[in-house]
């Protein structure tokens, strides 16, 4: 399910590379930090899916605006000398770890609940052939 | 904690999540290559560009067909001012002095011992490729003072004669002489006194340590006891400034 967003990522970056999306000049920095805005609420979106309170127009305004604050406020910041880019890097990047890790404990449960569903199917289906086995012979002695 | 494993039969959420994570490659793959090209501005613009920059400064054929007419000219008038002055002495007297006002102002081809400078790009140079690695323009500027400081009577780089209105400059990845565009490996001849130019040019402290600081292979310093520099070929006709016709005193 993960995999579905990283595959689009992958496609995102294709399509710049053949759209050839690299003329932004000075304003890299800017861009830079808005992309941090976008991470963090791609994988904001992602967890919320995880916990099931996804909701569509939470997540696209959250991603449309805090790249857009991310992007203000590194101009901002830029205008009036002082690296306020730093701040939103940050504060970002915090949240990114926040994220990442929440996604990896649902994924880490998942894992770890098919496991033991596994074993319950494994051990039911067991039981299932002892009754069976035991069934079958009990009506062969019937027989004999 | 709550499984989510429970609801995430629940999948709504992949596809904004997918787009909008599309939009996010983009603007990575946009500030990734920015960010590799911060460095220089001139390196932002697209190869064709940089093309049309470092070319349109001069058009280099017609610039050479032009040099060669120049040189076979001034050749000519040279050897026309020698058939005059065979007439008498006056105009031979006169014709000597002209001589030395042109080898002096660089209009002819020069002759004698000297020291050939070789200037390199740092050959190993570190991953992060620091400014030190390469040669500028100001380092060629440097050297040049430096040659006509330790006694240079004439001095070419990269078969570019300098004169007294002469300029090096940056031009992106290459250095303009004279608006010529020159590149590396850079090799300086200077005629003068071989021995005067040498030490003067190696010793402790002077520019060439500067430069060798990063790596010595990137300046060499050979003595030549022979070596021709070219004439200059750029215009000499004076535009704005005329000889005062009343010297002050």
């Amino acid at each position: 399910m993960i995999l579905i967003p990283i595959l689009f990522f992958a496609i995102g970056i294709a399509i710049a590379n053949a759209l050839h999306l690299h003329a932004f000049g000075i304003s890299a920095r800017y861009i830079a930090v808005a992309c941090l805005a976008g991470l963090d609420t791609v994988l904001g979106g992602i967890r919320s899916g995880y916990e099931g309170k996804f909701q569509n127009d939470v997540f696209v305004t959250g991603f449309v605006t805090n790249t857009v604050i991310a992007f203000a406020i590194a101009i901002l910041g830029y205008k009036i000398g002082i690296d306020l880019f730093v701040v939103v890097a940050l504060v970002m990047g915090m949240r990114i770890f926040n994220n990442l890790s929440l996604i990896r404990r649902y994924l880490l449960q998942g894992y770890l609940d098919m496991i033991s569903r596994f074993k319950r199917q494994k051990q039911e289906a067991d039981a299932q052939k002892e009754s069976s086995q035991s069934g079958a012979l009990s009506t062969a002695e019937g027989v004999e | 904690m709550v499984n989510p494993f429970v609801k995430i039969h629940n999948t709504k959420w992949v596809l904004p999540v997918s787009l909008l994570s599309t939009v996010l490659g983009v603007m990575f793959y946009a500030a990734w290559l920015t960010k590799e090209n911060q460095n220089s501005i001139y390196r932002t613009l697209s190869p064709g560009e940089q093309r049309t920059y470092s070319e349109s400064v001069i058009d280099l054929v017609k610039y050479q067909d032009l040099q060669s007419e120049v040189d076979s000219l001034r050749k000519k008038a040279t050897s026309l001012e020698k058939a005059l002055s065979n007439n008498t002495n006056g105009e031979s007297a006169l014709n000597d002095q002209l001589q030395d006002a042109k080898a002096f102002a660089g209009l002819t081809e020069l002759e004698g011992p000297g020291i050939k400078v070789t200037l390199r790009d740092n050959p190993k140079s570190s991953v992060i490729g620091g400014n030190d690695d390469l040669i500028h323009d100001v380092d060629i500027l440097s050297v040049a003072n430096e040659l006509f400081a330790c006694g240079a009577e004439g001095i070419s780089i990269n078969g570019q004669r300098l004169v007294s209105t002469s300029s090096i400059r940056c031009a992106g990845p290459t250095i303009l002489v004279d608006g010529v565009k020159v590149a590396v490996p850079f090799v300086i001849l200077a005629i003068g006194k071989q021995d005067v130019l040498y030490g003067g040019f190696t010793t402790t402290g002077s520019i060439m340590s500067n430069i060798a600081n990063s790596n010595p292979a990137m300046i060499q310093v050979t003595k030549e006891s022979k070596i021709r520099v070219p004439a200059y070929l750029g215009a000499t006709s004076l535009k704005s400034a005329e000889v005062p016709k009343v010297s002050t005193k």
